[in-house]
């Protein structure tokens, strides 16, 4: 993200008129441990420096270092919930998250940091996520039942035209709930949420598949037998990497691949204990337990008619 | 009427036996149901999945549904079906679980049974009459609607079922809610040209233009029940379930934009209105038997007979648990 001279100006006034500079420092610690000022400057220890000074040194470190976005969080931070039981009101950050809003990137206040805005652009790692660090994810695994059968009964034109369909029932659910598709092959793939509630949101995309599965089969379908989907859901922490030969490997996907293929029926969605006691009440009462596994609890959902 | 039952389970006649009169019903081995097909003359046989797998239940229901003349329901007292809308897919008209077994079943219910395919081929064979009748098409779009015309439209009544729930919720936040769910049904009527046309607190009639041809409109309903508890839970947030009913009607009225609707008279108004306040259960969705002709052939099957109202068959999608 290229900050403009204005914004970052903004943010030198900003910083300036809300904090000392003892306080600066403590606020960018996490970024920059140990920092010091007076060496960054080149001034004279012996003086005290002044706010504005200070402020440009730091505003000017924090874009060089590629950490402006951190280093508003971390304003966000004591200006919403305060340092050490003291908060810190600080001027101009509405006006610095609007001017932030306009690189196509806004404030998720539940994980409290800056993703991009889907509307405006839709990346692999929601413009903020950076490799080799770890982050706390929910994951969607789909996949289609009998491929094998499926790819030799049927010309190969309407098994394309199926999966084509498949993935935009999948893609239809999840962008509205700003989930990614992190990996997708013929037969089914896996999604990734990061954003706000992740574990609702993966949930609702999951049913919302078993839904919009269940009616292309009724009345789009160009087979002659309904496609059947096995989905599950699992959750955790996990290091953020594009390699997907790497992702494979994580513990948290690992589990998610044995929960879809020997807990799930096809047409249900099953869910990790994890997953489903984030969910409201009466949004988990519609998940059955799963028999036939005694170290984890496994939750079932399927369209169930009376 | 004869009624063919299938099965090795030694207690299924009880399963039958609040049938006095009106049925012939015959109790066969399991295995014999293939003799029965190969003799012909067609019927209603149910196939015991008492001590079947549901890999081999879901092979006898292919090869039943291949001969032409029978229709088929499943008894399923064990649970052996974990996804019960399987048999539907296979063709079956009937699915009898564990509480229905356990209680038994009466004539009517196994009427419906009876009627469910039949009365599927009826309302799809009948279709070609019913089109030439007072229907004034209005084309499959907004366009060449005028205001003042009289047209035949697909209606939709849509309402909230839980107004007690609102009470409590207090006017500021219970506005809140509301409008969310005017605008979502707005949202969703909209992809398939539906146009919200009268709106009270709770619900409203949506209108679909109607061309004779097919009630594509009926997907987003159907979706909309489906997708009920997302709806209550993403769309509304809260931690109770609210259900909604939905009615659907074909039938004429003379078109008037939003918000100048009040001086029209209209049978078919009165109609829609009546079928979702006064018969349409909570959570249910019914349609009448002119929408049932038009609806997209594969959700027949979800849908039952639910009985006349007002001199006209309706049917309703068989509901989740």
């Amino acid at each position: 993200m290229q900050i403009r001279s204005a914004l970052s100006n903004l943010t030198i006034k900003a910083l300036s008129e809300s904090l000392d500079v003892r306080t600066m420092i403590k606020l960018i610690d996490p970024l920059f441990p140990n920092y010091n000022v007076y060496q960054r400057t080149g001034l004279p220890e012996t003086i005290p420096i002044q706010k504005q000074d200070a402020a440009k040194q730091i505003v000017r470190d924090v874009i060089s270092a590629n950490l402006y976005l951190e280093f508003i969080n971390r304003l966000i931070l004591y200006h919403t919930d305060g340092y050490m039981g003291k908060r810190y009101p600080i001027n101009h950050l509405k006006q610095i998250i609007k001017e932030i809003q306009e690189f196509g990137l806004i404030y998720d206040q539940v994980n409290k940091i800056f993703v991009e805005d889907p509307v405006m652009r839709r990346t692999r790692n929601w413009g903020t996520l950076r490799e080799g660090e770890d982050y706390i994810f929910a994951f969607l695994r789909l996949d289609i039942v009998g491929n094998t059968k499926l790819v030799k009964q049927y010309p190969e034109h309407l098994i394309k035209q199926t999966y084509a369909d498949l993935r935009a029932i999948v893609q239809n659910a999840i962008d509205k709930r700003n989930g990614r598709i992190w990996n997708w092959e013929g037969d089914g793939g896996m999604v990734a949420f990061y954003f706000s509630n992740k574990n609702f949101y993966a949930t609702l995309s999951g049913m919302e598949i078993i839904h919009d599965l269940f009616i292309y089969n009724q009345v789009k379908c160009p087979l002659d037998k309904p496609i059947s989907a096995r989905l599950a859901i699992h959750g955790g922490s996990c290091m953020y990497t594009d390699n997907e030969e790497d992702i494979k490997k994580i513990d948290v996907i690992k589990k998610l691949i044995e929960i879809e293929s020997k807990y799930t029926r096809p047409n249900s969605l099953t869910i990790s204990n994890i997953i489903k006691t984030s969910l409201d009440t009466q949004l988990a009462s519609h998940f059955k337990l799963v028999d036939g596994n005694n170290d984890n609890e496994y939750f079932n959902y399927q369209l169930r008619w009376e | 009427m004869d009624i063919y039952i299938f099965s090795d389970n030694k207690n299924a006649g009880k399963y039958f036996a609040g049938i006095k009169k009106g049925f012939t019903i015959s109790f066969y081995p399991f295995a014999d149901f293939k003799k029965r097909l190969a003799a012909g003359g067609g019927g209603f046989i149910y196939l015991d999945a008492w001590n079947q797998t549901e890999a081999a239940m879901k092979k006898t229901m292919q090869t039943v549904n291949k001969i032409e003349g029978f229709n088929f329901g499943v008894i399923d007292a064990k649970g052996i079906f974990k996804d019960t809308a399987l048999v539907f897919f296979e063709g079956a008209s009937d699915y009898i679980g564990k509480e229905l077994a356990t209680s038994g079943l009466n004539a009517k219910r196994l009427q419906q049974a009876l009627d469910f395919r039949s009365e599927e081929i009826a309302c799809f064979l009948e279709k070609e009459k019913i089109k030439g009748g007072d229907y004034i098409l209005s084309g499959d779009s907004w366009q060449g609607i005028k205001s003042g015309n009289e047209y035949t439209f697909l209606f939709m009544f849509i309402e909230l079922d839980n107004k007690a729930e609102f009470k409590k919720m207090g006017h500021d936040y219970a506005s809140v809610v509301l409008k969310k769910f005017h605008d979502h049904i707005s949202d969703v009527v909209s992809s398939v040209n539906g146009k919200v046309w009268m709106w009270m607190d709770f619900g409203g009639l949506v209108l679909f233009p109607f061309d004779g041809k097919e009630c594509s409109a009926i997907i987003p309903a159907f979706k909309l029940m489906l997708d009920n508890t997302i709806t209550s839970s993403e769309i509304f947030n809260l931690d109770i379930l609210l259900t909604y009913r939905i009615a659907m009607h074909v039938g004429n009225t003379v078109y008037r934009t939003r918000g100048d609707t009040g001086t029209i008279v209209s049978d078919s108004i009165n109609s829609i209105f009546h079928l979702g306040q006064k018969f349409t259960a909570q959570g249910n969705f019914c349609i009448t038997k002119e929408v049932f002709q038009y609806i997209p052939k594969g959700l027949g099957h979800c849908f039952t007979l639910a009985g006349d109202f007002e001199g006209r068959e309706i049917l309703k999608m068989i509901p989740l648990k």
